[in-house]
């Protein structure tokens, strides 16, 4: 079993078919009163709330995630970081140089 | 910040919520192989200690999945551990790290460097065309590159790293630039190759400097149109395209493609990084300081052998040493050597660090001799046994015999007075040492010399359908090579090399002079390069314009797969630096480069020191790979360019006077 469902979805001593679950249209997922609604996303930046914890494993299972950090692009966040870095280090140097300059024409 | 730099980046992604790492072994695979990205570096390596489970570097891995457990190897020898590292992750803390270890030079006079900015931006647009011309290396080091510019925030990413690198760097360099030299010998001990980009920080870096000068200077102008001449010659053999060759242990200094953008990118760099470090070398040459030079060199050589065997000891320490010091490949595992013998240690080559010992002993004892005594301290002369420890394990033959040789040339030169003693002394050793060469070690006949070097050659080339005669022996083991020629569906099979020297070996004049084959064979005997030679005799297929010109620079994968032989996986390098350099500039380049060695040779001959470490180098290069390695590369140039520093001493001093300095 995907080790991520127990992770995210909790313990259980439930042993899901999701083979069934996926194969037969009709399927309907009882929600279980007892178990705390959980939110859900894909990469596609859908949201779903699941209501049992078999519900959840399903959805878990087809590659869904809890947490919001996995739909970030790190890749942009880092860009704008080393722009931000890269930036302020420029500026600084220029500051500098002209800093410089004055204090020779003094 | 250095240990910052060496705690930080394996504290990334460590969620309070990750679940705790067991001990990997056999029983633990299944929990380790349905938890990738989960379990934490330093959790792992908590759990592990003491564990002999090598750990390996997961390329490919996504920022997020850095620093993680991002899956298992398994073998019937050992359980390996792949730790995720990234591409644009790897890049900025390898460099931040080695910046900050090139920081700790001591500063020197300002040199004032100019253009910064525009040499920064130029080195940065040479890094893009890079990228774009060799994208299946890169995507085999990350999932999701694409050479695709838009929107394409990792190739951003990289560039702007790139940038803050170089200018950070030519920044540092002003403030220490009339030092740099000085600490040069430490390249031995950090290589500078990037994990998961075939980049060398100190190629990458000494081109920006080398871009900067030729923006400045005319005749570096003149020069770079010669090299873009050069590579339109190049550019046309580009016509079957390679897509990947897997560059392993020469990363970082030779292309992993073979197209007309890849040429572009390697002759530039190449340039550049030269011009760079040859600007460098010579502004600064003169204010060299051989007594430090010559600590350092001891210091690196001896910190190298220790961290060669503390790579050994462990995984952890392995894993750290490949990727702090930026190794071509993983350090050796074991103490124990392996093929000939040879022990290569954190090194990617034992022939080339092999060189290096040799050279620090040359050096030091050189001096040693000339003083008739030893001026250093106790951890020096420590960190000398280091280094004749290193030279023993890396077992390289003609780094050994070429120190033996030309110290002992060193104590003729400067302990015998008498000039006629010193010629019968030379002429007679000449003679003597071959002559007892012959005759108490089993060299083969003349003929058999030439046969061994065609049927190595042969052995590798795909002709396996002889007919074997009543003993079952083929025409190649009966010695029949004309005749293996002679037959049509062997045409494409041999190489033109092979095809000559055959022919040479069967045709020449019979005038007592050895030709040849027979030449190359009696060179290549006891220099135990008889193998090795004879495959890139078997592979090394050129047409007239790249026997000529040479397929590019820094490029051998046209040598490599064009002509399909039997050793065409794994990487077969030539084995001689002069070799290499025939595959990568062609007759030309080679002719050049030893007519320019030549009239150094001559021109500066009451120089013996230059004369003797150029020597040094020469008789090592013709028999070993070094040359394609960064570190070895740049000592070459310094060393070759020394002339500088002694053409200044003797304005005012006589040759004993110098050498008392060195």
């Amino acid at each position: 079993m995907n080790a991520n469902i127990e992770k995210i979805c909790g313990e259980s001593e439930l042993t899901p078919d999701f083979d069934a679950i996926a194969s037969n249209p009709a399927f309907v997922f009882d929600p279980d009163l007892s178990y705390e609604t959980l939110v859900l996303y894909n990469s596609d930046g859908l949201i779903i709330n699941v209501n049992s914890w078999l519900e959840c494993a399903n959805y878990v299972n087809g590659g869904w995630f809890a947490s919001i950090n996995n739909l970030i692009n790190y890749e942009k966040r880092l860009f704008f970081i080393l722009l931000f870095f890269t930036t302020s280090y420029i500026t600084i140097e220029i500051a500098q140089k002209l800093r410089g300059q004055k204090n020779s024409k003094k | 910040m250095l240990t910052f730099c060496l705690i930080f980046p394996w504290l990334l992604n460590n969620e309070s919520a990750a679940t705790n790492a067991p001990r990997l072994n056999e029983s633990s695979i299944g929990s380790y192989e349905s938890s990738i990205c989960t379990y934490n570096f330093l959790d792992f390596v908590t759990e592990n200690l003491n564990s002999e489970n090598p750990i390996k570097p997961d390329k490919t891995s996504s920022i997020e999945c850095y620093s993680k457990i991002n899956g298992i190897g398994y073998s019937q020898d050992s359980i390996s551990a792949y730790v995720g590292t990234n591409i644009n992750l790897d890049l900025i803390i390898q460099s931040l790290f080695w910046l900050l270890l090139f920081s700790l030079i001591p500063v020197s006079n300002t040199y004032s460097i100019k253009k910064i900015e525009i040499s920064a931006f130029l080195g940065t647009l040479l890094f893009l065309l890079h990228l774009r011309s060799e994208s299946l290396f890169y995507q085999l080091n990350s999932k999701i590159f694409s050479a695709d510019l838009e929107g394409n925030y990792l190739i951003y990413s990289l560039l702007i790293t790139v940038y803050f690198v170089l200018l950070t760097f030519i920044n540092l360099c002003q403030k220490r630039f009339y030092n740099i030299l000085n600490y040069l010998p430490f390249v031995f001990v950090i290589a500078g190759t990037y994990n998961t980009l075939n980049l060398n920080f100190f190629v990458v870096c000494f081109a920006s400097l080398g871009i900067m000068r030729t923006l400045t200077k005319r005749n570096l102008q003149l020069a770079l149109l010669a090299v873009l001449m050069m590579n339109k010659l190049w550019e046309v053999q580009t016509i079957n395209e390679i897509t990947f060759f897997d560059v392993d242990k020469i990363k970082g200094f030779s292309s992993s493609a073979y197209n007309s953008d890849s040429v572009l990118y390697w002759s530039l760099i190449f340039f550049f990084f030269s011009a760079g470090f040859l600007f460098l070398i010579n502004k600064t040459i003169s204010m060299l300081n051989i007594d430090l030079f010559q600590k350092n060199l001891l210091i690196s050589g001896g910190v190298s052998v220790i961290l060669s065997v503390i790579s050994a000891g462990g995984a952890l320490e392995n894993f750290l040493t490949y990727y702090y010091l930026g190794l071509n490949k993983s350090p050796s595992r074991t103490l124990e050597s392996v093929s000939g013998n040879a022990w290569r240690g954190m090194s990617s080559s034992a022939e080339g660090v092999g060189e290096f010992y040799a050279f620090v002993l040359l050096v030091v004892l050189g001096m040693a001799i000339k003083n008739k005594q030893f001026s250093l301290g106790l951890p020096y002369i420590l960190f000398g046994f280091l280094n004749i420890y290193g030279l023993y394990r890396a077992n390289n033959f003609a780094a050994v015999s070429s120190l033996f040789v030309l110290l002992g040339s060193i104590y003729v030169l400067f302990n015998i007075p008498s000039k006629k003693i010193r010629v019968l002394l030379f002429v007679s050793l000449s003679f003597l040492i071959p002559y007892f060469y012959q005759a108490y070690s089993s060299v083969p006949t003349t003929q058999e010399l030439s046969r061994n070097l065609i049927k190595e050659s042969l052995k590798i080339s795909y002709l396996d359908s002889f007919d074997k005669n009543q003993y079952g022996q083929t025409a190649i083991e009966e010695n029949r090579f004309l005749e293996i020629l002679q037959q049509e569906e062997n045409e494409e099979m041999i190489s033109n090399t092979l095809n000559y020297l055959i022919e040479k070996y069967h045709f020449s004049e019979r005038n007592n002079l050895p030709n040849l084959t027979t030449s190359i064979s009696a060179v290549a005997y006891p220099i135990n390069r008889t193998k090795v030679w004879g495959i890139f005799i078997g592979k090394y297929d050129p047409s007239l314009s790249s026997l000529l010109f040479g397929t590019g620079l820094n490029q051998l994968s046209n040598y490599y797969f064009a002509h399909p032989t039997k050793v065409n996986s794994g990487l077969t390098l030539p084995h001689s630096a002069v070799l290499s350099y025939l595959v990568y500039t062609g007759l030309l380049g080679v002719l050049t480069f030893f007519t320019f060695i030549i009239y150094k040779l001559i021109r500066y001959r009451f120089m013996t020191t230059y004369v003797i470490i150029t020597l040094f180098f020469l008789m090592n290069i013709i028999k070993s790979d070094s040359l394609l390695y960064v570190n070895n590369f740049m000592l070459f140039i310094f060393a070759i360019n020394l002339d500088k520093y002694f053409e200044k001493e003797y304005t005012n001093q006589s040759e004993e006077d110098v050498f008392l300095q060195l």
